[in-house]
């Protein structure tokens, strides 16, 4: 239920797990949920380089190799899926003419275009699908953040050269979205030779509107458009992903117009890109990717079995205040553990208040109360003092736990901060040995959450690390995952939303949106409810336009 | 002298198992391992404990933390620093691909530090407690106790933003391989501006301060005595007398500063995004690529016990007086 991970400067000192509260957070103006494009009158023009930043020197561009975002950034315009979300976050045909799921769920039949070339020409075929899903499954190919996704494949059958069939063990709903997440690579040119250390990992022969130019180590990567594309041809001649590792440089090269556009921190949107000259030159988009921080519960515990005391936590935890502090109000409160611009999560359902008076009386009915006077609260010997693990080096979580700190403290609860390097924290996550942690979730457009809620995934099986066990929850996620009915998942999952109002496995605290300026000269920028990249047709037919971009800087 | 130099080098060899040890422990027992990393910092469900397992097997991770040094260390032996765990290209492949950018850097900058800390050391002790010397040793601690990276944004934010005389990041221009040979240097030459700046100003304390303790010594000597009494040109006792004599301890730093000409600055080379060997130390620690960091940690402490044994080499050779046997 994880995947890509956007935050990439956090995610390379972390290690297992989900990544943590990091120090991103909103702060600006637009607010959109929708779809956004700027369009200018004239049409587009075709020429001229687009120039990105990427904040670290690609390891490789071989699609079944790539690990981090900004890999994924260039393959993006590289390669075509087979099939993606559009910008609407619906199932379309890319490389694929279409797809159909069988009467019991069982096969996915997806049928090619017959007008589809690799940029070398080659046509690109069933046999190149089947061998990136092998090279994919291969235990001696470093792809798990891929081959998670077919882990419930029986196998693939090869109907003909444009036809392939997904034969799945079990009905099982995301099964799609795995199939989406299949970008085919060429056969003929991975074929021979060592795959790992092969040439064409620096040197990729793609499908997508731009094919490669040129690789300088550690300071860029030149995409130039591929005029022989199948489908409508992209506007600009290059787009050029410029290495700039620092994030203060990178905003100096955004000024001065030597990048496009670039991901800032919450900082740098809050306190310099506000100066009217930045606001001339660039549209400010923030947008929510699907994740949420949370903090979790360990219900083995003496005190978060109880859900009462789990709902009073939530209560004492001020999450609009801590929004309005870290992130000038921009964050978006959650209340279930679902992608919010997603149609799993009801909206109906609004967090649960701050309330310290309604968490005391929650607390004293769940039986904890000071007995022996020492401003401590406790129940049967035991006093309610827990340890609250977060990440070292990330200042915002801290933040977080201070501030439920001193409230617990108010109310006669004792909370420790423990502060651990990354590999240790996720050790501790992973093998349920916390009482309480502060993490977020990276989730995937479908909402199965089965791994990370059901009472048969506890450690070391599967997520569900802080041990929550509810029947109700267990019997719609199963029913969730093997349902196809649109209409009928979205019953489901909206019920498990409510259940888990009422009995929280977490409490739910924030997502926090991506912040990224984009220089106004560029045009045709569509922002999904999943930001500009990550969908179909996502950056593909960016094109330039001068005049507003020159118009701005004279003023 | 052939003697003591065969001692020395003898002596190497335990020294550098040892620091092979020590590095090998380190790299290996810092938390976190590249399958995880691989997963760019992520679990995920759908990942079984088997498919984790074969990943680290790939690897050979799998095995004791003794058996996996014994191997590394067989294989170095034949000077094989084996493949990159991210994009397996070998690891000595990877180090020779970022060396010529950090030497580049790192001869400019030593260059620029002797050229304005011998003079500045010399004319601080020649005019020892003078006002020179007082402002000008106060200024270059100043600039030594300077962070580093703040100096670097700075510079960025006035040459490179505000003035835009200089580019402030990278190692050359997008289209530099069209300006033609003059161009081409020009253009390389203005991205070195600001990091060699940058590098070199903290050392200038330490060298212009050493070349005038030097030369104070060597002013004192009975030599330089009896030249004044011959009534020589005061110049003349300067540049022929003492400097000759203060160069001894000059060259022996410089002999202990060379391993520093190849190790890259790993802030510097992060802030300016160039292309060298801190930047790929940099990049590999946070990976974990064990291979690399292992080679370039290896490649490091070889070059300093050489070097220290060049530098005390060069001091018997530069000082007759100085005898090893």
């Amino acid at each position: 239920m994880v995947r890509r991970n956007a935050a990439v400067l956090f995610a390379i000192a972390l290690g297992l797990c989900a990544c943590v509260i990091s120090g991103c957070g909103g702060g600006g103006n637009d607010d959109k949920g929708s779809v956004a494009m700027d369009t200018e009158s004239g049409g587009p023009k075709t020429g001229g380089t687009i120039i990105r930043r990427i904040d670290s020197e690609c390891k490789t561009l071989n699609w079944v190799l790539y690990t981090t975002a900004y890999e994924y950034w260039v393959l993006r315009l590289l390669y075509d899926p087979l099939i993606d979300f559009d910008e609407n976050l619906e199932l379309v045909p890319v490389l694929a003419e279409s797809f159909a799921v069988s009467e019991d769920g069982l096969r996915i039949t997806v049928k090619l275009r017959d007008d589809i070339f690799w940029h070398d020409g080659q046509p690109i075929t069933s046999a190149d699908v089947e061998f990136t899903l092998n090279k994919i499954l291969d235990p001696g190919v470093p792809a798990l953040n891929k081959a998670g996704y077919f882990n419930k494949l029986d196998h693939l059958d090869v109907i003909d050269e444009r036809t392939v069939v997904f034969v799945w063990k079990e009905a099982y709903a995301p099964s799609l979205q795995s199939v989406a997440m299949l970008w085919p690579i060429p056969k003929h040119v991975y074929g021979t030779g060592d795959f790992l250390s092969h040439p064409a990992n620096r040197e990729p022969v793609g499908s997508g509107p731009f094919k490669f130019g040129e690789w300088r180590t550690s300071q860029y990567i030149s995409l130039v458009r591929h005029d022989g594309y199948h489908g409508k041809k992209a506007y600009v001649d290059r787009v050029i992903f410029k290495v700039i590792e620092d994030d203060a440089v990178a905003l100096n090269a955004l000024r001065t117009g030597e990048l496009d556009e670039m991901r800032t921190t919450q900082n740098q949107w809050e306190r310099q890109l506000t100066d009217p000259e930045f606001e001339a030159r660039f549209n400010k988009y923030h947008y929510y990717e699907p994740s949420y921080n949370y903090i979790g519960w360990n219900c083995r515990t003496v005190w978060f079995k109880d859900t009462r005391v789990r709902l009073a936590m939530t209560m004492l935890f001020d999450r609009e205040s801590i929004n309005a502090k870290i992130y000038s109000g921009f964050a978006k409160l959650v209340s279930g553990p679902f992608y919010i611009n997603s149609w799993a999560y009801d909206r109906t359902i609004k967090p649960h208040p701050f309330s310290p008076s309604r968490a005391r009386e929650l607390l004293d009915e769940a039986g904890w109360v000071d007995s022996n006077g020492n401003g401590i609260r406790d129940k049967d010997g035991h006093e309610f003092e827990f340890e609250l693990v977060i990440t070292a080096g990330g200042n915002t979580a801290k933040q977080f736990a201070q501030l439920l700190q001193e409230e617990c403290r108010q109310s006669g609860v004792v909370v420790k901060i423990r502060q651990l390097e990354g590999a240790t924290f996720f050790d501790r996550i992973d093998s349920g040995d916390f009482d309480a942690c502060m993490l977020r979730w990276r989730l995937d457009l479908d909402p199965d959450v089965f791994d990370t809620f059901h009472s048969t995934q506890i450690p070391p099986v599967g997520l569900n690390h802080g041990f929550y066990n509810n029947a109700k929850v267990d019997s719609l996620l199963e029913a969730g995952r093997t349902t196809f009915d649109q209409a009928r998942r979205t019953e489901i999952y909206h019920a498990i939303h409510r259940v888990m109002h009422e009995d929280p496995p977490y409490t739910f605290i924030n997502t926090v949106p991506e912040k990224r300026p984009i220089n106004k000269r560029i045009k045709g920028v569509i922002i999904s409810p999943n930001g500009p990249f990550d969908f179909t047709p996502g950056a593909n037919y960016w094109y330039i336009d001068e005049t507003n971009g020159r118009v701005a800087s004279e003023n | 002298m052939l003697a003591y130099t065969l001692r020395r080098l003898a002596l190497i060899v335990p020294t550098l198992l040892g620091i092979t040890i020590v590095t090998f422990a380190i790299v290996n027992l810092a938390p976190g391992d590249p399958v995880e990393v691989i997963q760019s910092g992520q679990v995920d469900s759908r990942i079984s404990r088997e498919s984790y397992q074969a990943m680290l097997e790939l690897y050979g991770l799998d095995q004791p933390l003794y058996v996996r040094y014994i191997t590394w260390l067989k294989r170095l032996a034949t000077l094989d620093f084996g493949e990159s765990f991210i994009d397996h290209q070998p690891v000595i492949r990877k180090i020779g691909e970022r060396l010529p950018a950090t030497l580049a850097l790192n001869i400019a900058s030593l260059f620029l530090a002797l050229v304005v800390a011998i003079p500045l050391g010399l004319i601080s002790a020649v005019k020892q407690r003078s006002l020179f010397d007082k402002i000008g040793g106060t200024a270059l601690y100043m600039l030594y106790s300077l962070p580093e990276f703040w100096i670097a944004l700075l510079l960025i934010l006035l040459f490179g933003v505000k003035l835009g005389w200089l580019p402030f990041y990278g190692m050359e221009s997008i289209n530099a391989h069209e300006l033609g040979f003059f161009g081409y240097v020009w253009d390389r030459l203005r991205h070195m501006v600001l990091p060699t700046i940058c590098l070199t100003y903290g050392s200038l304390a330490f060298l212009s301060r050493f070349v005038r303790g030097s030369t104070l010594e060597v002013i004192r000597q009975d030599f330089v005595r009896t030249a004044r009494a011959k009534g020589l040109e005061e110049n003349d006792i300067i540049f022929k007398h003492v400097f000759k004599n203060t160069l001894i301890p000059i060259l022996t730093l410089v002999g202990l500063l060379l391993p520093t000409l190849i190790s890259g600055s790993i802030i510097l080379e992060s802030i300016f995004s160039w292309p060298g060997i801190g930047d790929l130390f940099f990049d590999s620690v946070s990976a974990r690529d064990y291979p690399v960091v292992l080679g370039l940690s290896f490649i490091t402490a070889v070059l300093v016990l050489l070097s220290t044994l060049l530098a005390d080499l060069l001091y018997a050779w530069a000082d007759p007086r100085i005898t090893y046997e």
